[in-house]
């Protein structure tokens, strides 16, 4: 268990020891519980359990990866990748069943994403393009299965 | 102030705040000046530089930093960081009266601002990582940077300016962006020649000038060669220029445009290309100048032998040898945006 875990735990052990104003004040002191992040799901395959959504999602990173590697002038920085990732998503999926249909899905992608590349908002240099056509293509091969 | 304009060039004069890009082009062709030179601003940027603790010699500042010829032989294509960080920025907006100056100058500044993103090296004086700043779309086609912010600082209510001038309000008085900044009641979005004409012999208010100064840039340094030109400009550091050379609006093939006819004016470079086949093709190096007149001229935008690579609407290169006469000085270090961090990439549609 990480350490400010314990700290939070202890914390809230001793709080009844404090009586009235003490205790708001040391309670509003707290810190909120970290969220817990999972590392990225391994099997992005068992998420999807529709066979034609898969066969759709698996086409659909699979052409973003190509796009994104011959891309030159467009998407220039994380930021605007990720502009056209929810955009490109919504077209794909609206007006279907499948628009929203796997949270899961949504947050693995997304997991996949920031350990390729992190969460810097910054220039899509070379590397970062390149880390990122990797993912998306490894993203639509495991659907593909 | 002591002006020297070169001889046969008149001081621009302008009945209205804008005039159409067409007849800017023309004002430079018929003799107008929008740049002259200065010797006492010249003294003035010296003793900044060097209060500021820095170089005014651009050799000096080279061989100090041990990159002196870093740049030989290759092609510097610094213009490609500033379209990585503000896609769709140049040309930018044109300029609809004499203030070239103020173009030139933003567009050298950004271009360091963006090396520096690039970069991803801690800044040196604030030991922080630069991120690229939020500027709307408007603005980033507007320029991204604002070139009134800069104009404002130019003391009279008339147009021209010096490079030498430019170089310090950079230094003293920093940057500012293509947006709306309601906090001021100002909104630099869109340029016109009426929102660069809002001040001159009038300085802005200082809460506006508390706002540019937090993004200064560190201090500049003068460049002769075309060495130092190319080096600077692979060190990540962008340069304005002001001379009286006029170029051909046409481009060859590989977006090379030769000498014709003069103007006094200021313009930016932004890449370099000592290759051989280069000067074996050109009789020397080239120099990527970035134009502020939009998009005023035409043919290829292409690179030699960089199949793929392009250069920005309204710039053109040219051979250094019909360039080797401007005044050129380089702008050093700024102090940039935050980097941001993005949140996730979730996409709500699946």
């Amino acid at each position: 268990m990480k350490p400010w875990h314990w700290f939070a735990i202890a914390g809230a052990a001793l709080a009844p020891l404090y009586l009235g104003i003490g205790v708001i004040a040391w309670k509003a002191m707290q810190p909120p519980p970290a969220p817990v992040v999972p590392g990225p799901v391994s099997n992005l395959k068992a998420i999807v359990t529709d066979a034609g959504d898969r066969a759709v999602l698996s086409g659909f990173y699979a052409d973003f990866a190509d796009v994104l590697k011959r891309d030159t002038a467009t998407v220039t920085t994380t930021g605007a990748f990720r502009a056209w990732h929810i955009k490109a998503v919504d077209l794909l999926n609206q007006q279907t069943n499948r628009y929203g249909k796997y949270p899961a899905l949504r947050q693995a992608v997304s997991d996949r994403i920031v350990a390729a590349i992190g969460l810097n908002d910054g220039a899509m240099d070379a590397a970062t393009r390149a880390k990122l056509v990797d993912t998306l293509a490894g993203i639509a091969k495991e659907l593909e299965g | 102030m002591p002006r020297s304009i070169p001889s046969g060039m008149k001081f621009w004069q302008q009945k209205v705040d804008a005039l159409p890009a067409a007849e800017i082009v023309k004002m430079y062709e018929a003799g107008y000046a929008g740049v002259w030179d200065d010797p006492a601003e010249k003294e003035k940027l010296h003793s900044l530089i060097r209060s500021d603790g820095g170089v005014v010699k651009g050799h000096e500042a080279a061989h100090a930093n041990g990159w002196a010829d870093s740049g030989k032989g290759k092609l510097i294509a610094t213009w490609t960081h500033v379209e990585k960080c503000f896609p769709g920025c140049w040309p930018g907006a044109a300029q609809e009266r004499g203030d070239c100056v103020s173009h030139g100058q933003k567009n050298a500044n950004m271009t360091t601002v963006a090396c520096e993103i690039i970069a991803a090296k801690p800044d040196e004086a604030t030991g922080k990582v630069e991120g690229i700043p939020e500027i709307p779309t408007a603005g980033i086609t507007e320029g991204a940077f604002s070139s009134e912010w800069l104009y404002w600082w130019r003391g009279y209510n008339g147009d021209g300016w010096s490079c030498q001038a430019s170089a310090q309000v950079s230094i003293k008085h920093g940057m500012m962006l293509k947006m709306s900044y309601p906090e001021l009641g100002i909104d630099l979005t869109n340029y016109s020649g009426s929102l660069a004409g809002k001040y001159g012999s009038r300085s802005p208010p200082a809460e506006m000038d508390a706002v540019g100064k937090q993004h200064l840039i560190r201090t500049a340094t003068e460049l002769e060669t075309f060495e130092e030109v190319r080096d600077f400009l692979a060190n990540g550091y962008g340069e304005q220029s002001c001379g009286s050379e006029g170029y051909a609006s046409s481009r060859d093939e590989n977006g090379v445009s030769r000498r014709r006819g003069s103007w006094a004016h200021s313009m930016a470079y932004i890449g370099a290309d000592d290759r051989a086949e280069t000067h074996a093709k050109y009789g020397g190096p080239l120099v990527l100048i970035m134009n502020s007149w939009g998009k005023w001229n035409s043919g290829p935008r292409a690179v030699l032998n960089a199949p793929g690579l392009q250069i920005p609407e309204g710039s053109f290169w040219t051979p250094w040898s019909d360039c080797k006469n401007r005044y050129v000085v380089a702008m050093s270090s700024a102090a940039g945006w935050p980097r941001k961090t993005l949140p996730d990439y979730l996409a709500p549609g699946l």
